[in-house]
């Protein structure tokens, strides 16, 4: 029973990774523009960056930070598409089907967001990091380090996609959901260290973004691959994944009594 | 289907690129254009309005989470005091030149932006049977008010940057003329780059990554002094992607920063010669252009 469960998420998940090798070429173009708001923003901290450092960070870490983030943003992040396919399910009614169907409406969603996800990382992040390795590439010293890295990255794109899912759900209520994607944007740039590490940030900036979920995506994953910081970042990250399930299933019940589809 | 501009059935006169009613640069007829265009216009900003509050609140909203990018570059100086020797005030003035810039071409030219949507779905087929200029068709068709919030974020921002940069003799009230000279120049540069990104859809249909790399990156590039970056990508920002000659090279001479009042001129010739390009591609693409679709 719970095999045949795997297995129909796997399912789901491999067809969102196959859909997208429909659109590699694409992708590819997008990732030398990655590539070039990487360079920009290489160019920026080196220009910024005091010989000496700040926090823990040299020069060259900085510009570490920002080639990784650029590489998992697309994982973590500017790839997930849940929130728009809810909207548009919402809008075009087809979100009743999907509510009907023998499997929970989150994990559908989830599900096939997490293939693409992977395809995202694969093909458009890794590219990104290839054509910035120009700058150079720091390779963990501890072979477990990889382990942990890639734990919480899994964990961080879960964030994101749940995060987005709740931004899509919002749709059954406001069928317009730019709004709160934008804000979510900004809080991942913002609290989230997707454009720089979070020792920049005021103090009280920094206190505020401990108590989110946001950093879990980005600057978590960076300061473990990096080495910065030990393992025990996960179990933050472990904590925000259970609650913001938790949370997500408990609006998913809301919207389904919420629900109405119009025409006929 | 066939290709609309190679199919013997429609006579030379409503071909794509052939000359239309608009391109017959008679000043009654550009009268008559702009009327149309202000009709067509106003109707769609009255379609957008049938949602006021959905309009105000998300306008709002969108205006200061979108500030994002000067968040960040407001926190970095915050944290190192300045950028290659620009402070807070002097990056803001860059900041929103841009953003009035990028906000009137979007306001004006969303449609530009969706462009794909035409070439993928077959759209541009509707817009060609119109015996008007078909960019004058596409432009009018949407203008969207909510993009007001980019210029909005760029006015919040000169009000804060422009009062303190005049107090410190940085500018002089004789420079504001010269600032809105450059916003407008600047939102003719989106439109050059956004009108010849958009024209490649004639020939490749999909532009949404070309955009990202033509206008996007860019953009962010250019918001912050040209100082930090090597000089191929320096010469890339101002020739072939040249939003830096819209907002860097007139805030870099109005702060004394270098260069010579050449500087306030080099934004008008770039606007006059992007435009003859870009118009150029355009009408280039419309004659290469082949429907999709039955």
């Amino acid at each position: 029973m719970a095999a045949r469960a795997v297995r129909k998420y796997w399912v789901l998940g491999s067809k969102g990774f196959l859909q997208n090798l429909q659109y590699t070429a694409s992708h590819l173009i997008n990732s030398v523009a990655s590539a070039i708001f990487g360079l920009v923003y290489i160019y920026l901290w080196k220009a910024v960056t005091p010989v000496e450092g700040f926090a823990d960070y040299t020069v060259e870490t900085v510009v570490q930070y920002v080639m990784f983030n650029q590489v998992i943003l697309w994982f973590t992040h500017f790839a997930i598409r849940t929130h728009g396919r809810i909207r548009d399910s919402v809008r075009s009614g087809n979100v009743a089907t999907e509510l009907a169907r023998p499997m929970g409406f989150f994990a559908y969603r989830i599900a096939s967001d997490y293939g693409s996800q992977l395809y995202s990382l694969l093909f458009r992040g890794v590219p990104v990091g290839l054509l910035l390795s120009v700058f150079g590439h720091y390779l963990p010293k501890n072979p477990a380090t990889w382990a942990w890295t890639l734990l919480s990255l899994a964990l961080g794109a879960y964030i994101g996609i749940v995060s987005k899912y709740i931004v899509g759900v919002s749709a059954f209520w406001t069928t317009e959901i730019r709004t709160a994607w934008t804000v979510e944007t900004s809080l991942v740039f913002g609290l989230g260290g997707a454009s720089m590490p979070l020792e920049v940030l005021p103090p009280i900036a920094q206190r505020i973004a401990a108590f989110t979920p946001y950093p879990c995506m980005c600057y978590y994953p960076a300061r473990i691959f990096l080495e910065l910081s030990g393992p025990g970042l996960i179990w933050r990250s472990l904590f925000w994944a259970v609650a913001l399930t938790v949370f997500a299933q408990a609006l998913t019940a809301l919207a389904r009594r919420k629900l109405e589809v119009q025409g006929g | 289907m066939r290709a609309a501009g190679r199919n013997p059935e429609i006579g030379p006169e409503t071909r794509p690129g052939a000359a239309r009613p608009g391109h017959r640069a008679g000043p009654r007829r550009v009268l008559a254009a702009l009327k149309l265009y202000w009709i067509l216009a106003s109707a769609s900003v009255r379609a957008a309005m049938q949602y006021k509050f959905d309009f105000v609140t998300s306008s709002i909203i969108q205006a200061v989470t979108g500030a994002i990018d000067y968040y960040f570059v407001a926190v970095i100086l915050w944290k190192f005091k300045t950028i290659a020797g620009w402070d807070i005030y002097e990056v803001g003035l860059l900041f929103a030149v841009s953003k009035i810039g990028i906000g009137i071409y979007r306001v004006f030219s969303e449609e530009l932006e969706q462009f794909e949507r035409y070439m993928v779905t077959g759209d541009f087929d509707s817009v060609l049977v119109r015996p008007w200029p078909s960019l004058l068709v596409v432009l009018s068709r949407r203008v969207d008010l909510s993009r007001l919030s980019l210029a909005l974020q760029g006015m919040g921002v000169a009000a804060v940057c422009v009062p303190q940069l005049l107090r410190s003799g940085k500018l002089t009230w004789g420079d504001i003329g010269f600032l809105a000279l450059a916003c407008a120049c600047s939102a003719v540069l989106f439109f050059v780059v956004g009108l010849a990104t958009a024209s490649a859809a004639f020939w490749i249909t999909r532009i949404d990554e070309l955009q990202v790399f033509t206008q996007n990156a860019p953009a962010t590039a250019t918001l912050h002094p040209l100082e930090i970056y090597p000089g191929w990508l320096r010469v890339v920002l101002l020739t072939a992607l040249p939003f830096g000659v819209g907002n860097y090279v007139p805030v870099r001479y109005l702060l004394g920063k270098g260069g010579t009042w050449m500087n306030l001129v080099w934004p008008l010739i770039a606007c006059a010669v992007g435009l003859t390009v870009s118009l150029k591609l355009w009408h280039a693409g419309e004659a290469a252009y082949q429907s999709t679709g039955s």
